[in-house]
């Protein structure tokens, strides 16, 4: 039919079936004339299609159908909070029992859901807290908070490791996790760790053992953004990549996303690790202390003026220095009361520390402020004094000429040496945040950002002498004084200064559109490379200052975002967006357009099957030469001559529940372009020469499968995961395997990760965790040969030629829980990190093997033969820690 | 300092053996169908019978003691295209010498020589074979030689050294210094030379790469002199920027030169990218041309450590001529002089442990090598007598 009334078409409708309409002829009177071509449809879509763009909706009952105008839908929105605390709950569900509808709540806890007027029952739902239904009648917009009560029985058990139900919510490669399951999965040194948990994740390569770095989907280690409420932290270690600088106990929530990005976020290749940290609690003061063998944490929350501003403070710190430090101090005193004229000062020690404090203030219910520190640092110094003194009764000394004459001169001498070594690198980052919920749909965030990295190598040596010779003629005594004075430095740093606005709108059930924009001011320092030197020799002072390097780059990062998550029909879910950004270094600007669109489609409902496309741009990234996170690693920007990063990933994905398994297959495609490394031979001491000069960019490329299977039985949880993956990358340029494409370092072809987790009762829990995985690959010299001069080279021919033995490890982690009165309780945790002391490679190098001489009765001295020696970092590791909360 | 710098490295290296030998355990390669490759090495020059060193490649773990001496290998030479003959062996050349684990060794290398000399410009192919081993190949174009134009110099005086001294004078039974008679005097400022070198080279649509070094030719005044090369100060022009500069951490963690050091280099290589219409004049400058020859005699008497005691009688100021040498580096040895020579027992190998790996540079197809030409402009600088007054001598 073209361009007939909607009157006429029902009256075909009508002929051609058995149903019959009712309705008031004034509600069709506006209704545009419109063209219908349909044949054996269902009597519902064809409805759908002449109602959809229209205020009418229809109700089927048996043969009749009838019309009316849909009511005008009311809003109802607001937070969702924990009931004891006040903390907001992110990621909270919350369903109308009448329609069906639900949304979730947003990272402040705010939550909007467009619903008819009338009886309405909603029904809020959050891992660990009972849910609730709360029934009402309203016809206009409504502002409800809901408050929660945590649920004693789940209240120190794991038993769910996402919050947000996998089968329903878009995102493909999309892992929520919230304190407690990060705080259960057992850990190195029983330091609980959520970098480490990330690990135990398909998808992410083990890097090395006992190290936190993250290699996801075959991306570097510097692909990964880490936000902390919102805001950007570049450096995530200590001690080497042993620890990362998240406290675990100031951690609220963690989403982790390896697939699909949605746009708002941006600025990295492979990952999203979006942290958010304790508000504090608004009610009563609470806290916890624990000590373990390698730190100890603090963690204090509570009202500092009730139900309207609250603070949470966390502090961790590792205590050998503290220890160590007065042992050599007596030591030292010992020394030099033993020998004034002669002793040795030796000082050394090494500590990190973290300190998270945020501070929430509640201005109304729809307007709150919070303010964000970290302050993360880890240092190592050395310190050395040696002072020796002697007097020579008779020193000979000769005039050099042919009529030389022999004279004689007491003499002593006095020579300090001191060097001083200090390393340090740490992170300040402060934030203020205000999130105000604008109306019942509008819901905006804005923040101001500051951040710094900064590192900092210093040697510094010195070395005095002083000679005081007595001439025997006249006794005239003469003092001679010589002093060098060596201090090279070299430093590192970031400093960003920004702000960031970000918009909810709910525009209805079927829509929740997010936008925003952020701008980032960002410093940095790649490399200040100086020696000062002072040189006295007795008779003339020099000073120099050389500065081998000393740039500063500034830069301006401007980004643009939207995205809509709709619900297009019952069953297809997208989330569709925009990422844009513009990057202004050196007088050249870099713009990207990087689109994003994730959709699930559920094809029951207990299976959903998922598929996303995504590109993105990195600006920023780590020149980085191993595994081990080290302070001399660098932090740069792209600049005029090195390209923005970018890549694209496709992946597909099907969820779906089966006998209580939540069970996920997922696979990617993922390619990068302008990916950074060391070119060959780039030495990671090469202070110098550029670090432009040292890097080259070349593509990237990986693809994999992803499968993973989740349970909850009573007490008991856990996951099992198996990832198949290649990663390699080439250099078209040839600076790097002479343009060959090779493996990358983390191309683990198949890796497994178990977590089983069983609370035996409310006093024990045992956590285990075991992985698998297939080595790293490394360059080894298999062969030699004898170069131009007659001397034996090893000969290399292609990077990472050598795959290392297989990974392997278990760890246990068993809590006992002594509840005491009010509600306080202390927990021992003990742990043991690589049960089974499996030797695991972290370097495999040419080297030489010892075997009892043949030739002599004990054996000695022993033969050696050249063989290649695997070094492993850590056998059998166990700790122990114990936990006060109050 | 160098005793403070030490520390630094031993600091530095209990912290890497603390982490390192936490645990170790051996582990056995599969290299199980390995076959060894052919290894020739040479550099062709000119007018010049070429001699190519043969060997054969050998595993890591092998520990025969012939493991890398290859009999019976057949060398074909081809010039342009045609096969021009069969290379005669003439001999074997040894080297013992000790590895990087200390482990001793004896290269035993075949000395393979043409009867024929190869012009500039000629293409030569060299193929090797031997029974049991693939064979291989290697092929390099004998360069034209630059054309030096013209030498202008000019002396200018610096309150501080240009660049750390590299040829130190060694004092019998003192060691490193400068000794000399009362009467004589240092001149008050250094004294340095700057050096344009305008040079020609042929056309060429592809990257040509250059050896620039300056030979003080001591040995031309006394037989009893040895002649050296003299270090370049090459901060003034853009050209030397491709050539190496140490590390200012390697230097601190290492032994190596301190940071005046990175100034110098006694050759600098660079390519033709900032040339224009073939042409450039290099700007560079030298310091201690003016070689300080000083004439002990014995005292007679043994100092405290037991060496026999010496004094200066007399100490004159040489003017030995410079020689330029201004060299094309065919294209395959330019990896191989940029690299440098390989020393086992550096610290830079210890470093490696930290680094990128480095690809073993080779232009030896189907095996392992570099066979090279080169040719050479030389261009001789007169240095006039020593300008100073009496008694006076350069500034070191």
């Amino acid at each position: 039919m073209e361009q007939k009334p909607v009157t006429e078409i029902l009256k075909q409708i009508e002929s051609q079936t058995d149903y019959r309409f009712s309705y008031n002829p004034e509600l069709l009177k506006n209704v545009s004339p419109l063209s219908l071509k349909m044949q054996d449809e269902n009597i519902e879509k064809v409805l759908d299609t002449i109602f959809s763009k229209t205020d009418i909706q229809f109700i089927i009952r048996a043969k009749h159908i009838i019309l009316k105008r849909r009511p005008k839908e009311i809003t109802i929105s607001g937070f969702i909070y924990d009931r004891e605390s006040h903390e907001s709950l992110i990621s909270a569900n919350i369903i109308d029992l009448v329609t069906g509808q639900g949304t979730v709540s947003n990272s402040f806890g705010f939550y909007s859901i467009s619903l008819p007027p009338g009886k309405i029952s909603l029904h809020p739902s959050y891992v660990g807290y009972t849910p609730e239904t709360y029934s009402f009648t309203t016809t206009q917009d409504t502002v409800i908070h809901f408050f929660l009560q945590p649920s004693s029985l789940l209240k120190e058990v794991v038993v769910e490791g996402e919050l947000k139900n996998p089968i329903q919510h878009v995102e493909t490669g999309k892992i929520s996790f919230r304190a407690a399951t990060l705080k259960a999965i057992p850990a190195f040194m029983g330091e609980s760790d959520v970098i480490k948990a990330l690990q135990q994740m398909p998808g992410v390569a083990i890097g090395t053992d006992a190290m936190a770095g993250l290699y996801v989907r075959g991306g570097n280690a510097d692909e990964n953004l880490y936000l902390v409420d919102g805001n950007p932290l570049y450096h995530v270690h200590h001690l080497l990549g042993l620890f990362s600088t998240f406290n675990p106990e100031a951690v609220k929530t963690m989403d982790f996303y390896k697939g699909s990005f949605p746009a708002r976020y941006g600025g990295r290749l492979s990952s999203v690790v979006d942290v958010r940290m304790n508000d504090g609690d608004m009610k009563k003061t609470s806290g916890a202390v624990s000590i373990g063998l390698i730190s100890s944490r603090l963690n204090l929350q509570g009202p500092i003026m009730k139900d309207k501003t609250s603070y949470s403070v966390s502090l961790r710190r590792t205590y050998l220095d503290l220890l160590a430090r007065p042992a050599m101090y007596f030591m030292n005193k010992r020394n030099k009361k033993e020998n004034p004229d002669n002793y040795d000062k030796i000082d050394f020690g090494y500590y990190f520390y973290d300190f998270n404090a945020k501070v929430n203030h509640r201005f109304s219910d729809k307007s709150r402020l919070y303010l964000s520190l970290y302050s993360g640092k880890d240092k190592l110094f050395f310190n050395n004094e040696s002072r020796y003194g002697n007097t020579y009764p008779e020193v000979e000394t000769s005039n050099a000429t042919e009529t030389s004459e022999v004279q004689t001169y007491p003499i002593s001498t006095h020579n300090t040496e001191a060097a001083n070594i200090n390393i340090g690198w740490g992170t300040r980052m402060a934030s203020l945040n205000w999130a105000y919920a604008v109306n019942s749909k509008l819901f905006a965030n804005t923040t101001l950002v500051y951040s710094r990295f900064r590192s900092d190598i210093s040697l510094y040596s010195k070395n005095e002498d002083f000679y005081t010779t007595t001439d025997p003629q006249t006794g005239t005594k003469e003092l001679v004084s010589t002093y060098q004075f060596y201090n090279p430095i070299y430093r590192s740093g970031i400093e960003d200064k920004g702000y960031r606005l970000d918009f909810d709108y709910a525009y209805n059930n079927n829509h929740l559109i997010r936008f925003g924009t952020a701008l980032l001011h960002h410093n940095f320092r790649p490399e200040e490379s100086r020696i000062f030197r002072i040189d006295n020799d007795g008779s003339k002072i020099k000073n120099d200052t050389v500065t081998y390097a000393d740039e500063q780059i500034n830069v301006k990062e401007l980004s643009l975002y939207a995205e809509d998550e709709m619900d297009i029909g019952q069953l297809l879910r997208v989330n569709a967006g925009l990422h844009l950004s513009g990057f202004f270094v050196q007088g050249k600007s870099y713009l990207s357009a990087q689109p994003r669109l994730s959709a699930r489609y559920l094809l029951s409902d207990d299976l959903s099957l998922k598929a996303s496309y995504g590109r993105m741009s990195q600006y920023v990234h780590l020149l980085q030469s191993s595994y081990l996170s080290s302070p001399n690693d660098l932090w740069v920007p792209i600049t005029k001559n090195v390209k923005p990063l970018s890549s694209y990933q496709f992946s597909v994905g099907l969820y779906g529940r089966y006998r209580g398994f939540d069970l996920s297959a997922e696979t990617y495609y993922k390619k990068s372009s302008n990916q950074v490394e060391y070119k060959d031979g780039a030495s990671i001491l090469t202070g110098n020469s550029r670090w432009e000069d040292r890097v080259a960019q070349g593509i990237g490329t990986s693809y994999g499968v992803e499968l993973m299977a989740k349970k909850s039985i009573g007490n008991s949880s856990g996951w099992i995961g198996y990832t198949l993956s290649w990663t390699d990358r080439q250099f078209p340029g040839g600076e790097i395997n002479q343009g060959k494409r090779y493996p990358a370092k983390q191309d683990n072809r198949h890796k497994i990760n178990a977590v089983f987790m069983h609370k035996f009762n409310r006093k024990f829990d045992l956590n285990l965790s075991w992985i698998y995985a297939t080595g790293n690959w490394t360059t080894l010299p298999e062969e030699e040969y004898i170069n131009m001069h007659g001397v034996k080279e090893p000969y290399i021919e292609r990077r990472n030629n050598y795959k290392m033995p297989n990974y392997q490890r278990l760890d246990l982690s068993f809590n006992y829980y002594r509840y005491k009165k009010k509600g306080r309780m202390g927990i021992w945790n003990i742990s043991i990190y690589n049960t089974y002391a499996h030797h695991n490679s972290f370097l495999v190098l040419p080297s030489e093997k010892f075997a009892p001489n043949p030739d002599t009765v004990d054996g000695y001295p022993q033969q050696s033969t050249p063989a290649y020696q695997s070094y492993s970092l850590f056998p059998i590791i166990p700790s122990f820690s114990y936990t006060y909360k109050f | 300092m160098k005793i403070l710098r030490k520390r630094y490295l031993i600091v530095v290296l209990i912290i890497w053996t603390l982490i390192f030998t936490a645990c170790e355990k051996e582990i056995r390669l599969d290299m199980g169908d390995y076959r060894p490759r052919i290894v020739m090495n040479g550099i062709i020059t000119p007018d010049s019978l070429i001699e190519i060193r043969v060997s054969k490649s050998f595993l890591y773990t092998d520990t025969l003691a012939d493991k890398c001496q290859l009999k019976n290998a057949s060398l074909t030479l081809y010039i342009n295209g045609k096969e021009s003959e069969k290379m005669m062996m003439t001999g074997y050349e040894q080297h013992t010498s000790h590895d990087r684990l200390g482990f001793q060794y004896t290269a035993v290398m075949a000395l393979y020589r043409s009867t024929m000399r190869p012009k500039t410009g000629d293409r030569i192919r060299i193929e090797a074979s031997a029974e049991g081993l693939n064979t291989a190949w290697a092929e390099t174009t004998i360069p034209v030689p630059p054309q030096i134009n013209q030498i202008d110099t000019a002396t200018f005086f610096t309150a501080e050294r240009i660049m750390e001294e590299i040829n130190n004078e060694y004092y019998p039974g003192y060691g490193v210094g400068t000794l000399y008679p009362d009467s004589i005097r240092e001149e008050e400022l250094y004294r340095n030379m700057r050096i344009r070198v305008g040079i020609t080279t042929q056309p060429s649509d592809a990257l040509q790469y250059f050896m620039l070094r300056l030979h003080c030719n001591n040995n031309l005044i006394a037989d009893d002199l040895n002649g050296y090369f003299l270090g370049l100060y090459t901060d003034d022009d853009p050209i030397f920027r491709e050539s190496y500069r140490n590390s200012l951490l390697e230097d601190l963690l290492t032994e190596g030169p301190s940071y005046e050091g990175t100034k110098y280099f006694d050759s600098a290589i660079f390519s033709n990218k900032l040339f224009r219409n073939n042409s450039y004049t290099i700007d560079f400058s030298i310091t201690d041309y003016y070689p300080i020859h000083t004439t002990y005699v014995k005292t007679g008497e043994i100092s405290e450590w037991g060496y026999p005691i010496y004094v200066p009688i007399k100490t004159e100021v040489l003017n030995p001529p410079l020689e330029v040498q201004f060299t094309l580096i065919s294209p395959e040895l330019y990896p191989y002089f940029r690299k440098g020579e390989y020393d086992p027992q550096s610290d830079e190998e210890s470093f490696k442990l930290i680094s990128e790996p480095e690809l073993s540079y080779s232009n030896v197809q189907n095996g392992i090598g570099v066979v090279g030409a080169v040719s050479a402009a030389k261009l001789q600088i007169n240095i006039p007598p020593f300008p100073g007054e009496k008694n006076r001598v350069p500034k070191r």
